[in-house]
């Protein structure tokens, strides 16, 4: 298990997945290739999963994402809802920017864990 | 239904393997972004060249710009690359003055030889003959001189005492001897009025990949610069069109994925569209997108929910998730039309986003 952290592009969001509980996400996710950008990011969830019980806390503060990424980051959650581990959720969206949280309560809605909303 | 404006300009664009014209806010920085959309293969030696060119070109639409006759934006900026050739064309409005200096300037020009040309690019530069502006006469040369090639331009009456000044610079982007003809700057200038008329702020016709898309997508974001929800949502549709041809388009003999896409502006909006012959099945896809037409907002949202669970469960890439959310986004109808040629199936979608 280690800590993996990846640098924003202009169109790919910069991420960080600390072996100490904390997952990071923020920026843009709008590259073409989805798959291939968030693989090692699956990756490091399923170890994770597969090595600890100890609580994961996500925080997302997308200024944008398309809808391969959507599915990619639905997927990521799914594996964490299926597991044991204990997740806390924060979304961050701009002040006013219903549609980024929307987006939010809609992963919310798809999964059985709680995220907190917190407008920037 | 704009769809038939894309048909209009597939049609005119058939034998381009790129076109590009640019009707928006004209911004230095864009200058190396439609350099980076059109960096495709070209002799290394030409490329140089149309780099200039292109920019020069651009930057003098910005740096010649009259605020007094132009109080709203009526200038334009176009390429169009063929097998040989590639076309560079801009037009702006110029009054009577203008007009009269730049019109002998380049009927001088193109009656020069290269070896004069060279001889008057020279002579200025010695003489430090410089416009206000940053030297136009100089530029007009040494654009004539990289292209070698006559630089075609026309005037044509505005309101009274002012033009529209059309020109276009042809190159040649192979280094072999070729038949192919120069595009006429007169079917360039009907472009033109249709891009002006129509308010078509970006069209672009060619290859679609994230290299493509990374200097396009902060074009389209200035020129729809609104923020939140609205400018989220154009930004949102602009992206999944684009990303649509590059995921679903076949691959053309050159190895790449095609397409054209529009933004245009209306009274009330924005129009998006797009347009591809695509590798995946169509069948149905017209019903389907009038069924989703018919639908409310919270029907969308769960049928958006419920496809896009199912497939990360299927592990498939379906192009339907993709269009309930660009309808559902946009919160208009979509225009689809797909059709049959011998090429294969082509498939035009389109929608609107209203701004109150």
């Amino acid at each position: 298990m280690t800590t993996m952290n990846i640098e924003s592009t202009a169109t790919t969001p910069e991420v960080s997945l600390s072996e100490d509980g904390k997952v990071s996400f923020s920026g843009k996710s709008m590259m073409e290739n989805a798959i291939d950008f968030y693989n090692p990011i699956h990756e490091w969830v399923d170890d994770y999963v597969a090595q600890n019980n100890a609580e994961l806390e996500l925080e997302f503060d997308f200024v944008y994402f398309n809808s391969t990424s959507a599915k990619q980051i639905l997927k990521m959650l799914m594996k964490l809802d299926d597991s044991d581990i204990k997740c806390v959720v924060n979304w961050k969206h701009p002040k006013g920017h219903d549609i980024l949280k929307f987006r939010g309560a809609e992963l919310e809605s798809m999964l059985n864990m709680k995220f907190n909303y917190v407008a920037s | 239904m704009y769809l038939e404006l894309l048909r209009q300009l597939r049609t005119t664009f058939t034998n381009d393997q790129v076109s590009l014209f640019y009707h928006g806010i004209f911004d230095d920085d864009f200058t190396d972004k439609f350099i980076s959309i059109l960096a495709f293969d070209s002799e290394r030696r030409v490329k140089g060249k149309m780099a200039f060119v292109m920019a020069e070109s651009f930057q003098n639409i910005i740096r010649h710009r009259d605020e007094e006759i132009d109080d709203d934006n009526s200038n334009s900026f176009g390429i169009r690359g063929t097998k040989d050739w590639m076309h560079i064309f801009s037009s702006n409005l110029v009054d009577e003055d203008a007009k009269r200096a730049l019109e002998s300037s380049l009927l001088n020009i193109n009656s020069l030889s290269p070896e004069d040309l060279k001889a008057a690019y020279l002579g200025i530069l010695k003489k430090g003959e410089l416009s206000e502006k940053g030297g136009a006469g100089l530029g007009l040369i040494e654009m004539s001189r990289r292209s070698n090639n006559p630089l075609q331009f026309e005037f044509h009456p505005q309101d009274e005492g002012i033009y529209a000044f059309n020109m276009q610079i042809d190159f040649q982007r192979s280094l072999e001897e070729t038949d192919e003809p120069i595009i006429d700057i007169r079917e360039n200038s009907e472009i033109n009025d249709i891009i002006l008329d129509e308010e078509i702020l970006f069209v672009y016709n060619g290859e679609f990949s994230d290299d493509v898309l990374q200097p396009m997508i902060p074009i389209v974001e200035t020129n729809t610069s609104i923020e939140g929800n609205v400018g989220y949502s154009i930004f949102h549709i602009a992206v999944e069109l684009m990303q649509n041809i590059g995921r679903h388009g076949i691959i053309n003999e050159n190895g790449k994925r095609t397409g054209l896409f529009i933004l245009k502006k209306e009274a009330d909006g924005y129009y998006l569209c797009s347009g591809n012959y695509t590798k995946s099945s169509t069948k149905d896809l017209e019903d389907y997108v009038l069924d989703l037409n018919s639908r409310d907002l919270d029907y969308l949202n769960d049928l958006y929910k419920k496809a896009l669970k199912e497939s990360i469960i299927k592990d498939e890439n379906s192009a339907r998730v993709g269009l309930i959310d660009i309808r559902r986004t946009a919160n208009n109808p979509i225009d689809i039309e797909v059709s049959e040629d011998s090429e294969g199936t082509f498939v035009m979608i389109g929608a609107k986003i209203s701004v109150e």
